[in-house]
Parts: structure tokens; C-alpha cells; sequence
């Protein structure tokens, strides 16, 4: 049996846990991840990492469930091992909370995230503006240690790393047998993908070590998320925009924002600024697609657009990538049906 | 003018307040004896009026910070006296009990870590706006300082109190801790060992930049030294409830006395020397509990002295002229 050949286009979370576990499940294969960018400068490494999904208006929610699911555990088992550290997985408490109070008061992820209850009068007299709020414990995954975690597992399982632009998928052709295509808003051009757009978002990277819990605020525009080393302050959500530079008033507007919800942000020092676009689309899209061009044929499997849910989805949908690379692997394996011309 | 004997031990109390991480974060493990009515208004007090200081935009200069986390327990145990007084209590589900496979039992809560070297800073400074003035300065007796011509004394002097006057109550409760630099650590982790007693199991608490680990708890020792078997002691305790702390930094480590005493010494007494009655008010034997408390018996404190000066002016009244 030939060892078949996969391309991974992509070093983000997405391209990186898909060779993962495309080597963890799918045997007798080659793995090679190929991209421009490699941590610290993916989005994974802007995205603060928080395991609180978003909903996707086009997926059932059963899925959705799924994949957050499977997420949280693959995550959760690294938080308590000794590797914790290493990967950049940390537990964290804190609050979601709301203005007024949302119609679904126990969202689809209660059970999954830890210790998921209703925020009480007297937690609630933090936030004056505030009049409902959830409390649990999630997980946060840090994309500056969590990709070289998973690149260090790649490369274990003996898959190979290349820095290279791919401008047409095509060119992956007749070296690979398969591509599985993590490119997020790559896809525009890589796939033809006019449904993807960016959401840009801008953060602030502060030094305050004395913020132990998340803050969110329900809309999701404003949100406190306390990391290995920093915190995270954010944010701003505008569709279409390209801007990878930070804007000065809105870090000010962020800060601002911040702090109101948690007044000690004030003291923050070392304050970094940093700009991420979501690759967003109205759901992701996980699914083969044969190209072809004259007698050349080419199998893609595509794993991308998770917009604001991308640490939060990761693993659940790269199983699930991995599941649709397994088909691609039996197609080719298939004994070939002889021409009878 | 009131001489204040806690300059003297502004040094080593810096630390030894460190040392108390139960009490640094304000809310007591449970006691083996059932604590007096007093002692948990003292504490809803005080953490009440921590919590109002949350919020406030100094909070963390104070040493101040909301943590949350989780006390372990080999079996279940009734609820604590404070469940009310800390926020969001509940006890740990099955799935957060699978993070600690030693223990099987549990609560969760959010509480407040008070840090005493910063505390202890804020307060120096914002006495010192008032006109207070510190004096640092051993007294050898209450005598040389009532014959100073002071007029009430009030007696913090924790676990040296005995030097002042002999109290048979009072003992060190000496604990040795460890601090690290383990900032992805959120949550205070408590575990309780009936069996070996209070403070002696291990305990982890993150502080506003370094992480405290101990476990130490020697009833009437007096030793200043760090040692060797009460490090490992800690260090394994804390690595095996928490593994990422194999990665973290030691940054000090140090040795310190809680004040244990059956019951907080919190009462007036009158000493007389010479001629002149001094006025006394004691504050100490606060064991491993002290900042969690702390702020219900200084208003204690304040209330008694209230009433020395109302005795005192009720003497000085001038005598009727009718």
C-alpha cells in the first residue's frame, strides 16, 4: 500500500491540529504542513483563546454541541496533565453577564464548560449595569505556546513543516494526493470563496496579574480574559474591515470600556496592541471537494471559517476533517476500476 | 499619640503575613473547634467591607484582588460557617473532582486574596496622611510606656505578646512557605487532612504576582530557618495536587509564626503604675486567621476605645457650680 501523500495548507490552530490528528487516525500517509505565516503572526496568536463558543447560525446546534465538546476535552485532559504549561491551556473562572436578561438563560454549552450556574444578587452587585450573569469555569488555550505544542507533535509523528505561499491549489498537484485546505480568509483566493470575509478584531495585550477571572460582557464587544501572562482586553468586531494596524482611539475606547467593568484595569502597565481578522462566514465549511482541470483530479478537503470560534471549535472539527481525509484516503486506496475502452 | 509596637516587626511581619495564605485570602479553612459567634461576625465584617473596596480603582494597589478556586476533602464534610459570607458557593461537581484524583469531595467559591505586604504599606501610608507617627522602637514593658505619659495603649503585638505579659494561651503556629512564579495559576487550591490537622495540608494560593505554597503548620516551635524536610514536604504536596508547578520558579521561600491562641484576645484592661491607671486594650492571637478578621476586631478595637473616652470624660467633667 503506497503511502499517500497530504497536503496541509495553513499553520494556524486549524491546519495544525488537523495534521495532528490526521496522523493520530489516518495511517499510512505523509504529512506535510505548508504556509506563509507561522506562529506568533497566525490569528490563532492574536485570538485570546477562550472556550466560550459563538453560535453558528447555520449549523445545528447538536453539532455545535459536539464540537465544543470534543474541544473541551481534548483541552481539558492537556490542562491536567503535566503539559499544562507547555501548550498554553489554563482554567479560568469568571462571568458572562447581560444587560437584561437574554432569552435563553442556560445557553447549549451549560454542561460542557465546568460548574455552570446563575450569577447570584450579590456577585451581581460588581457589575451596576449589569442585571444577569453566568458563572463557570472554562478553559483558555493560548495560541503563542499551544502552536509550537502542536507543530512539536507534527513534527514527532514525522510530518514535515515548509514555509511557503501557496497561490493556487494546484501546485500542490502532483506531489500531494490530498489537501486539506486551513487557509481561513486564504480561502478567498485559494478556494474562490466569496462567502468568507473578515471580522476584524483589536485587542490589547496588558500586564495586570492581579485580575484572576474573566469578564464578559454578553454582546461580546467587551471582555477581560486574564492569561498566562498577560490579559486581554478587547474588543471590537468590524465586518469586512482589512486593517491589520491598531488604531489608537479604539485601544483608548477599549481600555476604557475595560475598565469600567473592572476599575483596578487602571493600574494595568505594558500595554500591547494587536490586530486579528476572524475568518468569518456564516458557517464552516468542513467538506470534500474533487477538483478537477483536464484529466487532473485533485481531492480538498476544506477546514475553515470558524469566525470567533475557532480555539473554541478546533479540535471537534479537525476530527472532523480528519473523518472526511479518511474518505478521500479509501477513495484512493479503492482498487481502481478497469477501463473496459 | 499611641506608640506603635508593629514598626519594630514591619520586616519580619511583611513576610510572616505572606505566610498566612488561609487568612491572606479571607475566608478561614473550617477549625476543629466551632468558632464563637464573634469571630464570624468579626469575619463577615471584614469581608464585607473588602469586598465594598472592590471596585475601587486602588484595589490592587491595597493588595487587594477577587480569586476564586478549591477546597478539597477526602470525604464529605458539612458546609462551612463562611459559605454565606464568600460569593458563589457551591460544592465541586464530578467532573471538576476528576482534576484532583486524591480527593473526592469539595467546595467552590469566590473569596478575596489581601496581600499583607501591600496592605500593610496602604495602611503606613494612609496613616500617615492622618498625622499618625510611627516610632520604630522595642518596648521592653508596658510600664516604660505608660510612663511616657501615654494614656491607652493598644497591644498588636501578635505572637510576642508575651513578652509584654505572660499569656500561658498564646503559642507560635509556625508555617514555612514557598513562593513561586506560576502566573497561569487562577485558583487557590485548599486541601484539608482531618487528620493531620489544620494548615497542614497541602495548599496553593496565587497572590497578585507570586504564587504561595504551603502546608506547614508546628504548634510551639520557634524556628526562624527555613528547612529542608518542611520544603519537600510542601513542595511534593503541591506538585501532586498541582503537576505545571514542576515549571515554576522558586522566588523565596520563608519561615514565619501565626499567633495561636484558644480564642482571640480582644478585652480592655487596666494596669496601674505608680499612681496612673493606663488603659490597655489587647489585639492579638489571631492564629492563621488574621486578615480574614482583622477589620471586625480593629472596629472592636475602636468601640472599646470609644468608651475609654467617654469614661475619661465623664471624670473630667468640672464640678457643678450649683
Amino acid at each position: 500500500m503506497d503511502t499517500v501523500r497530504i497536503a496541509v495548507v495553513g499553520a494556524g490552530v486549524m491546519g495544525l491540529s488537523t495534521a495532528v490528528c490526521i496522523s493520530k487516525m489516518v495511517p499510512g500517509c505523509s504529512i506535510t504542513v505548508i504556509s506563509d505565516k507561522f506562529t506568533p503572526e497566525t490569528t490563532s496568536d492574536v485570538a485570546a483563546g477562550m472556550l466560550i463558543p459563538p453560535t453558528y447560525p447555520d449549523t445545528p446546534i447538536q453539532k455545535q454541541k459536539q464540537w465544543f465538546k470534543e474541544t473541551f476535552d481534548h483541552l481539558f485532559a492537556i490542562v491536567n496533565s503535566a503539559e499544562a504549561e507547555d501548550a498554553g491551556v489554563i482554567l479560568v473562572s469568571g462571568w458572562q453577564i447581560f444587560r437584561s436578561i437574554p432569552t435563553e438563560e442556560v445557553p447549549y454549552w451549560a454542561d460542557v464548560v465546568l460548574g455552570f450556574r446563575k450569577m447570584t444578587k450579590d456577585e451581581l452587585k460588581k457589575f451596576p449595569q449589569h442585571v444577569f450573569g453566568h458563572a463557570f469555569t472554562t478553559l483558555k488555550c493560548e495560541g503563542p505556546a499551544y502552536l509550537p505544542w502542536l507543530q512539536k507533535r507534527v513534527k514527532g509523528s514525522g510530518g514535515l513543516i515548509l514555509t511557503r505561499r501557496i497561490e493556487d491549489l494546484w501546485e500542490l498537484h502532483p506531489s500531494f494526493d490530498i489537501v486539506v485546505n486551513c487557509s481561513g480568509l486564504g480561502s478567498r483566493q485559494l478556494a474562490g470563496d466569496a462567502e468568507i470575509f473578515p471580522v476584524r478584531g483589536q485587542v490589547l495585550k496588558v500586564q495586570a496579574p492581579w485580575v484572576k477571572h474573566f469578564i464578559r460582557d454578553s454582546s461580546g464587544l467587551t471582555y477581560i480574559y486574564p492569561g498566562v501572562s498577560n490579559v486581554t482586553l478587547g474588543g471590537t468586531r468590524q465586518k469586512g474591515d482589512w486593517n491589520l494596524s491598531p488604531d489608537a482611539e479604539i485601544s483608548k475606547e477599549i481600555l476604557s470600556r475595560c475598565c469600567a467593568l473592572e476599575p483596578s484595569l487602571r493600574g494595568a502597565y505594558d500595554l500591547r496592541e494587536k490586530v486579528g481578522l476572524r475568518p468569518s462566514r456564516p458557517g464552516v465549511r468542513l467538506e470534500k471537494e474533487l477538483l478537477a482541470q483536464g484529466s487532473r483530479r485533485l481531492p480538498v478537503v476544506h477546514h475553515y471559517g470558524h469566525g470567533s470560534g475557532g480555539i473554541a471549535m478546533h479540535w471537534g472539527t479537525a476530527l472532523e476533517a480528519t473523518r472526511l481525509v479518511n474518505e478521500c484516503v479509501q477513495v484512493l486506496r479503492a482498487p481502481a476500476p478497469k477501463s473496459k475502452l | 499619640m499611641l506608640y506603635s509596637r508593629t514598626l519594630l516587626f514591619i520586616h519580619s511581619t511583611y513576610n510572616s503575613l505572606h505566610l498566612l495564605p488561609p487568612a491572606s485570602h479571607s475566608a478561614p479553612p473550617p477549625t476543629p473547634s466551632p468558632l464563637t459567634t464573634t469571630s464570624l461576625n468579626w469575619n463577615q465584617q471584614t469581608f464585607n467591607y473588602l469586598l465594598s473596596l472592590i471596585g475601587s480603582p486602588n484595589a490592587a494597589n491595597m493588595g487587594l484582588a477577587p480569586v476564586s478556586g478549591y477546597n478539597l476533602f477526602r470525604e464529605a464534610v458539612p458546609d462551612p460557617y463562611w459559605k454565606d459570607i464568600v460569593l458563589g458557593f457551591r460544592k465541586l461537581t464530578l467532573r471538576e473532582l476528576d482534576m484532583f484524583p486524591d480527593y473526592s469531595y469539595g467546595w467552590f467559591n469566590t473569596s478575596l486574596i489581601l496581600e499583607g505586604r501591600k496592605y500593610l504599606q496602604w495602611l503606613t501610608e494612609r496613616l500617615t496622611e492622618r498625622g499618625v507617627k510611627f516610632f520604630l522602637r522595642k518596648v521592653e514593658s508596658f510600664e516604660e510606656v505608660a510612663r511616657e505619659g501615654v494614656d491607652v495603649i493598644i497591644n498588636c503585638t501578635g505572637v510576642w505578646a508575651g513578652a509584654l505579659q505572660p499569656d500561658p494561651l498564646l503559642q507560635p503556629g509556625r508555617g514555612q512557605i514557598i513562593k513561586v512564579d506560576a502566573p497561569w495559576l487562577k485558583h487557590f487550591i485548599i486541601t484539608h487532612d482531618p487528620e493531620r490537622g489544620i494548615y497542614k495540608s497541602p495548599y496553593i494560593i496565587p497572590g497578585l504576582q507570586a504564587t504561595t505554597l504551603g502546608g506547614i503548620f508546628q504548634l510551639g516551635s520557634w524556628s526562624e530557618t527555613n528547612n529542608i524536610p518542611d520544603h519537600n514536604t510542601i513542595w511534593e504536596g503541591c506538585c501532586g495536587l498541582e503537576p505545571t508547578l514542576k515549571d515554576a520558579k522558586i522566588i523565596g521561600e520563608w519561615s514565619g509564626f501565626r499567633p495561636v491562641r484558644p480564642q482571640v484576645r480582644l478585652e480592655r484592661e487596666q494596669l496601674r503604675f505608680g499612681s496612673s491607671n493606663t488603659e490597655v486594650i489587647h489585639n492579638y492571637g489571631h492564629g492563621g486567621f488574621g486578615l480574614t478578621i482583622h477589620w471586625g476586631c480593629a472596629q472592636e478595637v475602636a468601640k472599646l476605645f470609644g468608651k475609654i473616652l467617654e469614661e475619661r470624660n465623664l471624670l473630667r467633667i468640672p464640678p457643678s457650680h450649683l
